[in-house]
């Protein structure tokens, strides 16, 4: 049992690194262009420049924006579920 | 262009932004009233209505990201949360969901990923609903309550003992939870189901869940605490490795988050009024016909296969809402 778990643990060392190196390599053949002529509004635009002249920081800014959109909606709910006089901390599930 | 239509710059098509809305709301109210995430639909439907499959994956995860932040607010109010079990599966599941966007984009490459992604849902959706039809059969069945919980009733689930045994160092005393399990079963376990998030486009709840209380022996509410802070990380990322390779619309995703918040509450909130298991079998129904959508998007009935899943998706939302309704006129009256 203790070689084994030995063994388990070698395996685990070698094969964890490599597994994170496997997604490493290959270039992704389908690149898209994002035609910002076509952007209705000043946001779209904003966000079709941004990935076609950065993509670093157009990935960047979708995961902050929609992290601020999280905790902004996070607050609005709750508020709103209060003012209707629901507090989910103390509703009983019947089923 | 009219005034319903979203040109998204980045996939480069025209989106009927009513639609996502409706999406949203029908996956925020199923996930607030059956408790399960909505990736399991978002990503078909999205497919199905025109998004390409890498674009329904990503959008999905940054979507699910968000709405996992609403969710983990009100679980670490109530002390749900437990940060390291999180943080620790979270750190398993990026490594996963990279994986899982890789062998998508390999797909896509290939021009595959439709169709293999497609398939597995088609599986995986017909699976889950039979599975909460069989559910429903047995709970609706008349058999003693106590002879069927006399079997399946241990203190302790038996396998998270025997994996909490397992001594690979490093050991973690995970404080919240109560017990103590090794880095190597969180990573693992976070890994496994991060491939799959990053593949199908899903959250993992459903499957991180059953994994932190049956494998780690986590109890049930931090469970459920724990694996949103997991979805919030590895949705997170995977919003951020899917945005590098170029498949995501932000603007599509916060729509789809807008409809999620206001269906989760209405659907959270008529947990309290709805009785019974009836309504677990609509739900079983409707991934069934999820199935067949998927299946008719495959058969390039894309028209029917978005009319299937978006019409039962919305009955079954509209049953929930009506449910609500009813129950806050019959309290007040």
């Amino acid at each position: 049992m203790r070689r084994l778990k030995r063994l388990f643990v070698f395996f685990m060392w070698m094969v964890c690194p490599a597994t994170v190196l496997a997604g490493e390599g290959g270039k992704e053949p389908l690149h898209h262009v994002a035609d910002v002529s076509k952007a209705t509004n000043f946001f779209t635009r904003w966000l079709a420049e941004t990935y076609n002249n950065n993509r670093l920081l157009h990935s960047i800014a979708c995961v902050i924006i929609m992290g601020i959109m999280g905790i902004i909606l996070a607050y609005i709910t709750d508020w709103i579920m209060a003012v209707l006089g629901y507090k989910a901390e103390k509703m009983e599930h019947r089923e | 262009m009219d005034f319903f239509h979203l040109y998204l710059p980045i996939a480069g098509i025209e989106f009927n932004w009513l639609v996502l809305l409706a999406i949203g709301f029908c996956v925020g109210v199923m996930g607030g009233f059956f408790g399960m995430g909505g990736g399991w639909i978002v990503t078909p439907a999205l497919n199905i209505f025109g998004f390409p499959m890498p674009f329904a994956i990503g959008t999905d995860l940054l979507h699910i990201y968000a709405k996992s932040i609403v969710a983990v607010k009100k679980h670490a109010k109530l002390g749900n949360v437990d940060i390291p079990l999180g943080v620790l599966v979270a750190i398993g599941m990026m490594i996963g969901v990279e994986i899982g966007a890789r062998i998508v984009m390999f797909l896509a490459a290939k021009g595959l990923a439709g169709p293999v992604i497609r398939y597995v849902y088609m599986i995986l959706l017909a699976l889950l609903g039979l599975y909460i039809l069989y559910d429903y059969y047995r709970a609706t069945r008349k058999v003693p309550a106590a002879a069927s919980s006399s079997k399946k009733s241990p203190s302790k689930p038996g396998l998270a003992a025997k994996i909490q045994h397992i001594n690979i160092p490093p050991m973690i005393y995970l404080k919240a939870s109560g017990v103590r399990v090794s880095l190597w079963t969180l990573l693992i376990i976070g890994i496994l189901i991060g491939i799959m998030a990053g593949f199908m486009g899903v959250g993992g709840g459903f499957a991180l869940v059953p994994a932190f209380i049956y494998l780690v022996g986590v109890p049930t509410a931090v469970a459920v605490g724990s694996s949103l802070l997991c979805c919030i990380i590895s949705g997170a990322y995977g919003g951020f490795t899917y945005s590098m390779k170029g498949r995501i619309e932000l603007v599509a995703a916060i729509i789809l988050l807008l409809g999620a918040c206001i269906g989760a509450q209405i659907g959270a909130s008529a947990v309290k009024y709805v009785r019974g298991y009836g309504i677990r079998f609509l739900y079983g129904i409707m991934l069934l016909l999820a199935a067949i959508s998927v299946l008719l998007k495959q058969l390039k009935m894309a028209h029917i296969a978005g009319i299937v899943v978006l019409s039962s998706a919305l009955a079954i939302s509209g049953i929930i809402t009506l449910y609500l309704v009813k129950g806050i006129i019959s309290e007040k009256g």
